[in-house]
Parts: C-alpha cells; structure tokens; sequence
C-alpha cells in the first residue's frame, strides 16, 4: 500500500503520457477517459511549452455515467473516427485514464479497427493507478516505437552519423527542451544529425528513423531500458552515463565517449571538447571577483528528479565549490538506483521523499542558505528569507522557453542565477 | 432538511435542465426550452474539459484552516497547487495515492489512515475529503469513515462526492461541494442577525475587493464566503438577512439551500457589469435593504466619472467573440457595446433554466445572434472566430492558449477584476490596448507552425459534432 502524499507534485502515468505524448510533432493524444484528468496535466508540465500548452485542445472522450454502466467502448471508437478528421496528426495514440480501465473497456479492439480502416493509431494502456508520471516515458517511447514497427516494416538502412538521445524526458523536465537542443547543437557540431524525437523540429517520420540511427546517446535507467531494447530489436550501439551530464565534465564525457565510438572523428571531437572547456573557463573567470567578494560558496539543498538533481548537486559541490546540505529526490526509482545513489553522495545526505511537508520539514531543519527546487519549495524560502531556483517541476509562474541547464551556456546560465540569488 | 437528503445533490441536467452542448441561434435553443422538448445532446469528438472535482476544489480551497484530501490515485487533484499558486495560498492538500492494489482490495483502512495522520500534523478546523472516479465505482465506503473519524478527531471531517462522470457540466462540482459544507458545517438552528451573506465561490481578490467597496458605501454589514472566507464565516451564513450571490451559476445552490433550511431571501440582482448594470445592481441592493439614499449617492458619484473614463476607450467597431458565464453574457455584451465593438457570438461553458430571462433579452437585441454552449472546446471556438472574422476574443476560458496561437488576441477575463465600476474600467482599458497594440498577435498569423485542426474541419458547420444524445 503506498503512503498517502500531501503536496503532491508528480502526476499518475496517464498524466505522464500525456506530457510526454504532447511533445513530440505530429503525435495527437486521444485520452480515454473522465473529464478533468489531462487538464490537470497542465498544470503539472512546464506551463510554457509548444504548440500543444493547452490542454483544452487535447483529443478527450469524457466519459460520462452511461459510459462507466455500460462500458465506453462506443464511445471511443466514436472519438477515434471523429478526432483523425478534426486533429492534423501523423499518429493517434489512443491513452487511458483509470474509470476507462476499471470498467474494461477494450481499447485495443477499438484501434485495430480503426488501424485498419488505414488510419494510423495505436493505444497504450496508462491507468493513473498504475503508475507515476515518470514510468510514461519509457512505456510511451517503447509504445510507439513498438505500434510504428507494426506498419512500417522497411529494411534497416543505417546511418552512421544518425543519432538518437534518449533519457531526457519531456515536460517531466522544466529544462527538457532547451538541454535537447544543446545536445543537439554538439552532435551538428561534431558532424553527426541528431534525430529530435521530441519538442522542436520532432516528426513522426523521425520515429521510424529510430531503426536506422548509427548510435543511441542515452542518460539515466529509463535511456538504458530504452537503449537495450533497441539494441535487441535493430541492433544499434548506445552509449550510456547514468545521470544528465550537467556541468562541463557531462559534456565532456559525452564528447570522450563519442570519440571512442567514432575514431575517425576523434581529433575534431577531442577539439571540440577543448573548446568547450576554454570557452567555459573564459566565462567563468569573468564571474570569480564575484564569487569572492559575495561569498558564494553557500549551503545548498536540492529537490528533484534523481536525474536532475543529484548530477546538479555534484556539479555545484564539484565545479563550484558549494556545500550540499541534502539532495531531496522525488521520484520513484528503482532499489538498485537508489544503492548507487547512496553511494554517490556518501558524504553529504540523500532523501527519497515526494512528500511536499516532509520535504519542508527537512529543509526548515537545515537551515540552507538556498534552495534549488520547484514551485513548492517557495514558501519554505519565503520562510526562511532565502532563495529558491527552479530545477524541477511545477514551475508555474515561471516561463521557461527553451532555457538549458546543459553544455557551456547551461552550465554558465545556472551558475549566473545561481551567484545573482546573493549579488543583490 | 429535505433538500439535504442525498449525499450529493441532484445533479444539473435533472435539477436545472442544464445543457452543455449546443450550437445554433439563441432562439431555437429558447424554443426548445420554452415547448418542453429540450433535447440533451453529447460531443461525439470532444476536447479534454473541466470535472466536478476542479469546480468542487475551489469552493473549499480558499477557506482559511482547512484541510483537503482527495481519495484518488496520485495525479487527482494535483490542480490544487496551481490553485495555490493563483489565490496565493498554501492551503494543506493531500492525495491518498490510490494504486492498483488499493483499487482492487478497497481503500478506506488508507483513507482513515491518511485523515488521521493530516489531522495529527496540521490540526486543521475542518477536513474536506473529495471523492474521485476510482472510489464511486469501485463504490469504497467513505460515509462511515469521515463520520467515525468527526467523532474521534472532534474535528468535521466532510465527505464531498464528485466523481467526475455523473454530470456532464463540470459547474455541478459547486453544488457536491456546497451540499456537504452546508449538511455538515453549519448549525441547524440560527438566530437572525444584521448582516447579509454575499456568496462567492471564484472571484479573485481584486473582484472581492471591488464588491467589499461598493457594499461597504451602502453601509451594508456582509459575510463573505466560500471564498477567502473562515470557518465561522460559513457557521454563521444560517443567521443572514438575505443572500446576495455574485456569480450564480456557481453558487446559487448555496442560497438555495440557505432559503430552504433558515428561510433566508435572496437579493435577485443581474451581475454588476458595465455602468448600466453596476448601477442597476446598487440600486436593486439599496432598494431590498433599505439603503436607497446611498446607493443613489453611490451611483451619481461613480456612474458618470465611469462613463468619462469608458469614453476614452472606444473601439472602432472591432469585431469581438465572447466566452463567459451565462449570466454574465448581457452585461458584458452592453459593456461591449458601449464600448462600440461588435458581437460576432458568444459562447457560454452551460445553460439552465435559471438563464432564459437573460437569453431573451439578448435574442431580442440581437436575433441573429448564434450561441455555442460548451466547455473549452477550442475546435469549435476556432471555427466560428475563423468563419466570422473575429478580431479579439474575450474570455474567460482556458482554451484563450489555443486561439492565441491562431493570431487572435485574447482579452483573458479569468485573473482580472470586471465587477463593478472599476472593473469596467479594467476592462476597456485592457480591450483598447489589445486592439490597438496588436505587435504580438500579428507574430502568429502567417505562423509556419504545423496547424492543428484540418482544413476539412474547419470548412464545416461548428456543431457538426454535437448530436443529439441517444437514450
């Protein structure tokens, strides 16, 4: 039985789904469930993303008493026929809410039929009990790799400079979007294409080129999951590092790991990666007077994502020489993961808790002297007069466009608001 | 009590004939309202809309020292820290996480663990527990748990039945939660006392703040709650002279049931919108409590000085859509008016039977005037603003994101006041500089974005996919 949460900040699966769902170009989400269950996805994504912010605009079927008595089957296929004629998309994943699966109604009948009237959509079946928000990222990726596989069966023809990122989940990230891209930016510099499955310049077409990519770039234990499984399916090489490298050694481990899978272009990958520590430098020089004469070497808590913030946490204490009181982490990650975490951070102290109160009680006994967290850490600042930067989710209030705390202008942005949290 | 029998009340397409989908003229849809053969009808594609438990939160969320826990799986509810966030609040909430074993095996041992353990650490005054979709199926005991635990904790622990599904209008959500605040936190018995109840359940701040100002130039004694309201504040709504409502479609069950149990009378006024109509809304409010000389000094000094400002503001017969509360469809349209702009069409989130007199009167202003009744529903919104050549949509709809993004500005009436004089003067205020300051909705029009509805849609008639429902 999992313990009730006060202040809850993270969604159930379909509400994953849908965060997910709704990032990528092309894709059209049909909810299959009551009302209200998506709108308040809203409010847990970052608030400023894409085209498709506003929920209101999501494919819903509502179901209503009648459809709860009698099943909802009708009344999906009725709003699968009617959404592929009102929505533009290129695939229709139909996702369920918990009522439509307490009651069983058949989803996946109801997309084989429309399948093969020709319309191309698929189903993943995503009751809010079930699961988190951040269990969606893997079961939707794998979902519609797995429905194109179905209808797109070409043969492989791959490219070896082609390359996938997976690990970085969207709206499940404030910073998703813009650490895409500066991942992307260093893979065009390299001379490699990225392939954008999510967010800006991401098709459908680009998720059948998954197959065909030369290497999977992948971060965290959902990227490894992903990254396995097409390494079964189609045979692809990955590269794997357990966190989001954040911080200038990230990149450079990337730019390292690159260079070893692709010796011909060791020499422009080994130069790139000196740039990056020159230009880092360059920059960083300009903020030591400043970091010396406000003090800012400060306490630091943290609260997020294991995947956000313990690799920010390590980079702050190991690149910028301030003192992590406490890494909070809110999601829901496997015992293994947890092991390794706890080794990682043997010297400073490490909490699993998503649980906004006790999250304020922890904090309010350390005392930090600031807090990088989300929306929900603000009024245990405002008690304690001390900042609060945004990492983690909700953010609301807060537009973030395509801000990234990856790379050398992440690094630097970070670092920046950061040192002006004590400048004023 | 009668009227409190059930544990939740009957919802709004029985009690009120409520209807939530519609397009075509307003007199048809009168004709069928006035024959008796109004016709129900369901979206055959629909776009994700509000439930009864978003309307149900926020009749409670706001009441100083209250607690709120919604027994659901962990994504229900999580809109309350937007609410937070918006009423500047830190309202205690908590979800007690139902997952697939709970679903299966039952839920009310984690239900009574959960209000226990809220109860131990917050010591709230009151705790609301909001039902969800999970729960009314699955049919999880809750009236014994909430009752046993008022009795231990000497605390009400209040049962709020929403489910997301009974009801097709989301607004139903005020009345579940209306129903058990007033089963359950006020006395049966009250002595008479020299004040008047004005309810509000959504208005922000600034909007409470425009009405405290006005009612308080009446000399008028108020109690103002739901919203931002306390404990006693809602103890006490039994011992009122009257009941004035500002927005009755979300909280009229209140003075309803208020003037069924403690005989309370209720102040009929329409919304104070636009000059004309604050000025009606004063006078109709001094006129039922005596008051008549301030509300005429009131008005003498506020109307014109009003009309002054107003006049700076008038548009060039811009063509303007409108989506608002049904009562509150004429006043804003006379204020647009006033303001030289043009009705292209209006659309309402529902309609009852408590709107007729209100449709009327616009039928008869303007009898070409076609009426969309919807939640949300961007598609259809879109369709209509592309085929009437809307200039600026004003609403108070969250769908305002979508048609943004089609290049049409987008006067947002849900975070701003635009009750009473000065509210009307926000108002055109903000309406002018969107019309004559249109730099950023320009970015949008020759968008390369990939476009979101399909030609085909677009072409067709708007209630192409509204149908009659079938039994």
């Amino acid at each position: 039985m999992a313990d009730y949460i006060e202040f809850n900040r993270n969604g159930c699966l379909l509400q994953g789904a849908v965060s997910v769902l709704k990032a990528i170009g092309g894709v059209v989400p049909i909810i299959h469930s009551t009302a209200g269950c998506a709108v308040q996805e809203k409010y847990i994504s970052n608030a400023a993303n894409g085209y498709a912010a506003d929920n209101y605009t999501l494919a819903c079927t509502n179901v209503i008493e009648k459809q709860i008595i009698f099943g909802g089957s009708a009344r999906l296929r009725e709003q699968i026929k009617n959404t592929v004629k009102v929505l533009e998309g290129e695939l229709y994943v139909v996702v369920s809410g918990c009522a439509s699966e307490i009651v069983g109604d058949d989803m996946g009948a109801m997309t084989k039929e429309a399948a093969e009237q020709g319309y191309p959509v698929i189903n993943i079946s995503t009751p809010g009990f079930k699961g988190h928000s951040f269990d969606a990222y893997v079961k939707v990726t794998r979902g519609i790799i797995e429905g194109l596989s179905r209808s797109y069966n070409q043969e492989l023809a791959v490219d070896r400079d082609l390359i996938n990122i997976f690990g970085i989940a969207p709206n499940i990230d404030p910073y998703w979007e813009g650490n895409l891209g500066e991942l992307y930016n260093l893979l065009e510099e390299a001379g490699f294409r990225a392939n954008p499955l999510f967010g800006y310049r991401s098709t459908v077409e680009n998720w059948k080129q998954i197959r065909n990519a030369g290497l999977n770039v992948v971060f965290t234990g959902w990227g490894l999951e992903i990254a396995r499984y097409l390494e079964e399916k189609f045979g692809t090489p990955y590269i794997y590092m357990d966190e989001v490298p954040f911080g200038i050694e990230g990149i450079e481990e990337i730019l390292e790991r690159l260079a070893d899978a692709y010796q011909d272009k060791k020499e422009l990958l080994d130069r790139i990666r000196w740039q990056a520590r020159d230009k880092y430098l360059y920059f960083l020089s300009k903020l030591a007077p400043c970091y010396y004469r406000h003090h800012i070497q400060k306490e630091a808590v943290l609260v997020g994502p294991s995947y956000i913030a313990a690799p920010l946490a390590k980079f702050l204490e190991n690149g910028f020489g301030q003192i992590v009181r406490s890494v909070i982490i809110t999601n829901n990650i496997p015992r293994h993961e947890k092991e390794q975490l706890l080794k990682k951070f043997e010297n400073s102290e490490i909490i699993f808790s998503e649980d906004g109160r006790r999250i304020e009680d922890r904090i309010r006994a350390i005392r930090p002297e600031i807090i990088l967290g989300s929306q929900l850490e603000t009024s245990i600042a405002k008690e304690l007069d001390i900042p609060v930067l945004y990492i983690s989710l909700p953010t609301e209030g807060r537009i973030i466009l395509n801000k990234s705390l990856l790379g050398v202008s992440g690094s630097l942005a970070l670092l920046e608001a950061y040192s002006n949290a004590f400048t004023r | 009590m009668a009227v409190l029998k059930g544990k939740a009340p009957v919802i709004r397409e029985k009690s009120l004939s409520a209807i939530g989908a519609y397009y075509g003229t307003v007199e048809a849809i009168l004709r069928e309202f006035y024959d008796g053969n109004l016709k129900q009808r369901v979206r055959t594609f629909s776009q994700d809309t509000n439930s009864d438990i978003l309307y149900a939160l926020q009749v409670i969320n706001t009441i100083e020292n209250a607690g709120i826990i919604i027994h659901g799986p962990r994504g229900c509810g999580i809109i309350q820290n937007h609410f937070n966030n918006r009423n500047s609040l830190a309202t205690m909430w908590a979800v007690t996480n139902i997952d697939e074993e709970d679903s299966i095996l039952g839920s009310d041992i984690k239900l009574r663990k959960t209000v226990k353990s809220i109860y131990e650490e917050n010591h709230p005054g009151v705790i609301f527990v909001l039902t969800t979709s999970v729960v009314a199926i699955n049919n999880d005991d809750v009236a014994s748990v909430t009752q046993d635990l008022t009795e231990e904790l000497g605390i009400p622990v209040v049962p709020v039945y929403t489910d997301g599904f009974r009801s097709k209008v989301g607004v139903t959500g005020c009345d579940v939660a209306i129903h058990s605040i007033v089963k359950y936190l006020i006395p049966n018995k009250a002595e008479k006392e020299n004040f008047i109840n004005v309810i509000s359940v959504n208005e922000n701040r600034e909007s409470l703040e425009e009405i405290g100002r006005l009612l308080e130039a009446l000399e008028v004694e108020t109690n103002v709650f739901p919203g931002f309201s306390k404990l006693q504040d809602l103890t006490r709504a039994g011992s009122a002279l009257f009941n004035l409502v500002i927005r009755k479609g979300e909280g009229d069950y209140f003075a309803k049931v208020l003037k069924d149990i403690y005989d309370i009378p209720e102040i009929e006024v329409n919304a104070p919108i636009g000059i004309k109509a604050t000025d009606k809304w004063l006078a109709g409010i001094g006129e039922q409590l005596g008051k008549e000389r301030q509300a005429r000094e009131l008005i003498e000094k506020e109307s014109l000085y009003t009309a002054d400002i107003l006049e700076k503001y008038k548009l060039d017969r811009t063509k303007v859509f409108l989506s608002c509360e049904p009562e509150y469809a004429n006043s804003v349209i006379s204020l647009l008016e006033d303001l030289n702009a043009e009705i292209t069409g209006i659309k309402v989130p529902y309609l009852d039977i408590t709107h007729l007199k209100h449709m009327e009167k616009l039928y008869r202003k303007n009898p070409e005037l076609s009426l969309l009744i919807g939640e949300g529903q961007p598609y259809e919104q879109i369709n209509i603003l592309k085929k009437t050549g809307t200039e600026i949509f004003v609403g108070n709809d969250l769908a305002a994101g979508s048609i943004a993004v089609e290049g049409i500005p987008v006067l947002n009436i849900e975070n701003i006041n635009i009750l009473g004089y000065r509210g009307s003067m926000v108002f055109a205020e903000k309406l002018y500089k969107l019309v004559k300051y249109r730099g950023f909705a320009e970015n949008f029009k020759y968008s390369s974005n990939r476009p979101v509805y399909q030609a085909g849609w677009l072409k067709k008639n708007a209630n192409w996919y509204i149908k009659q429902e079938v039994k």
